[in-house]
């Protein structure tokens, strides 16, 4: 593989579409990494994320040739891992049994300038890996309003298309996640100041 | 907001030091959708290039039928005609050979013996082609059967696997090198059929091949037990309950069951409680008689709203609004309605005090208004559950 190493990825690309297994191989160890990190903010578990990048390139193989050149190949590939992990969610939303669909008390509240002071202080001194853990103790609906709303930067609209959902589910998904995040961050900082 | 563009930049181009990748975990499933993808090229190649050669051939005869003269038109009729004969005598004659040195020499079966012989049916006529191609099945079937018995090169170590279970086999064949296999007409080398990996239920078999000939046909049997968790609320009041239950039962299946992670039954449903509102996560465990395993995760939601069979939609014009399940003497409880400014517009009590869509200003809600409810209730244990949903205001509703 080493004379891989200065071949540019439209090359590798290329022979992917051409069904060359050893670009296949390459452009697989170049995005596992990214993808996993992609895919694992949308999971509880690291297995169920390796699950999602498996399928995802072989999916991507399947479909390299609808990636046209233009724009971000990345970016393309980033969108298909995206797609994969949330069809996973909505396989399990559809399997949610929700007994009732209420408890908006906690979306009165609402979100004020104090707590998104703190929120930010507590965001700066908790660093990635365990806002990452964090993320992963939401439930899969929370998981993913929050990674696509705040970390994709889509809005509540296109969160509401994505998810299949209300866009004032959309947003309430989006506070009582934050609301848990703050809350489960706290406790982490405690117990880390405590010992 | 602020908070949100931190976190985003916490993750922009954020990779994990995650261990490399399994690719050999994919590659076989990769290179089979190449081979699939290349095979779908080629055939339209060959099509394509067929279409062309067609059309050329036509191009010519046209040619030729508007160029020479009538006499020679028949005289070409004529030798087609003769032709014809000689050579479904010939077929049938051929297929008899190969099917008699299949019978009589198993270890000099060549791969491609059914197909020569239909080639040469394939330059008569198609009717001829499907009349050799049931002579040679008949003649093949009790010779594998032969082969299987006279040539135990090559043994699977097991017959029963469970789906993505790689293949265990024996073979005393002097080189496994010289191995290979067939399945759904599809070549695998001896390291692809290492790899390979059976994925769906069912009966499937493999034909062993030593040097290209055919020297065995082993058959195996995939296991794949589905775990879908099907479910049914009860709303008794008194009672609460959820039923769940294996959607598709197996015979002589084990079950497990876990509520939370800690082991709750083994049966193929069972009945749970809730002690208190909150996310559960409902796990079953199916095993076949092999041992082959299937899981699946149900996450469960209690709220217990429903408990109080409030209605989510009012209409003040048709009468006054209090959940049903406050309705019940003995039951202490506080009522708060809320608007969406978070202010209280009506609180109660006491059962009789139900609400007429009044807000704390006497004046009436609005249509399509949408307002909240929060319920404390004690029960005769002295134990306090709070409630809540959302109601909307319609003055359509009947």
């Amino acid at each position: 593989m080493e004379r891989f190493i200065n071949v540019q990825i439209s090359e590798i690309i290329k022979g992917c579409k051409d069904r060359d297994a050893r670009c296949q191989k390459e452009l697989y160890n170049r995005f596992f990494g990214l993808m996993m990190s992609t895919c694992y903010r949308y999971c509880s578990c690291r297995q169920d994320a390796e699950d999602i990048v498996q399928d995802g390139f072989i999916k991507v193989f399947d479909k390299i040739d609808s990636f046209d050149g233009n724009g971000s190949f990345e970016g393309w590939l980033k969108r298909v891992f995206v797609n994969m992990a949330l069809d996973k969610i909505r396989k399990q939303k559809m399997q949610f049994l929700s007994i009732n669909e209420g408890d908006n008390e906690d979306y009165l509240i609402g979100s004020t300038e104090q707590e998104e002071m703190e929120e930010n202080e507590l965001l700066i001194s908790i660093g990635r890996e365990n806002l990452v853990k964090a993320i992963q103790n939401l439930t899969p609906m929370y998981r993913a309003v929050f990674n696509l709303f705040v970390i994709e930067g889509y809005t509540h609209g296109e969160v509401a298309e994505i998810l299949e959902v209300s866009e004032g589910t959309s947003k309430s998904n989006l506070f009582k996640a934050k609301k848990k995040l703050r809350k489960d961050i706290k406790k982490l900082l405690e117990a880390k100041y405590a010992s | 907001m602020q908070a949100d563009k931190n976190i985003k930049s916490l993750f922009d181009g954020f990779e994990n030091e995650f261990r490399k990748g399994d690719w050999s975990a994919i590659e076989s499933k990769v290179l089979d959708n190449n081979r699939r993808y290349l095979l779908s090229k080629s055939k339209f190649m060959i099509g394509a290039t067929f279409g062309l050669v067609a059309c050329i051939t036509l191009g010519l005869v046209h040619f030729s039928t508007t160029t020479f003269s009538d006499k020679q038109q028949v005289e070409v009729t004529e030798s087609n005609v003769a032709l014809k004969t000689p050579l479904e005598e010939n077929d049938i004659q051929i297929s008899s050979v190969s099917a008699f040195l299949i019978a009589e020499e198993p270890s000099k079966i060549e791969e491609g013996s059914t197909t020569n012989s239909v080639l040469h049916a394939g330059n008569s006529s198609d009717i001829k082609k499907q009349e050799l191609l049931v002579l040679n099945e008949e003649a093949s079937t009790p010779v594998n059967e032969k082969l299987n018995r006279q040539l135990p090169k090559f043994t699977m170590h097991k017959t029963t696997y469970c789906i993505g279970e790689k293949l265990e086999f024996i073979s005393d064949s002097k080189s496994t090198e010289s191995l290979s296999f067939k399945w759904n007409n599809k070549r695998m080398t001896l390291d692809e059929f290492k790899q390979f990996r059976l994925s769906s239920a069912g009966n499937t078999a493999f034909q062993v091949l030593e040097n290209g000939k055919i020297i065995q046909q082993v058959h195996v049997v995939c296991q794949a037990p589905m775990a879908r968790i099907g479910y049914k609320k009860n709303y008794d009041i008194d009672n609460p309950y959820v039923q769940f239950s294996a959607m598709n039962s197996l015979n002589n299946a084990h079950y497990e069951w876990y509520v939370d992670g800690e082991p709750i039954a083994s049966a193929d449903e069972f009945e749970y409680t809730f002690a208190s509102k909150g996310m559960y996560s409902i796990k079953m465990v199916v095993r076949s008689s092999a041992g082959c395993k299937d899981s699946s995760v149900k996450s469960v939601r209690i709220l217990r709203g429903y408990n109080l069979m409030a209605t989510t939609v009012y209409n003040p014009e048709v009468g006054k609004w209090l959940p049903l399940g406050l309705k019940k003497e003995g039951v202490s409880f506080r009522l708060r309605i809320i608007d969406q400014e978070g202010k209280t517009v009506f609180t109660s009590i006491d059962l009789k005090n139900e609400w007429d869509g009044s807000t704390a200003e006497n004046m009436k809600v609005s249509n399509g208004d949408l307002l909240y409810w929060v319920a404390q209730v004690t029960d005769v244990n002295g134990k306090i559950s709070e409630y809540g949903n959302s109601l909307l205001i319609n003055s359509e509703l009947e």
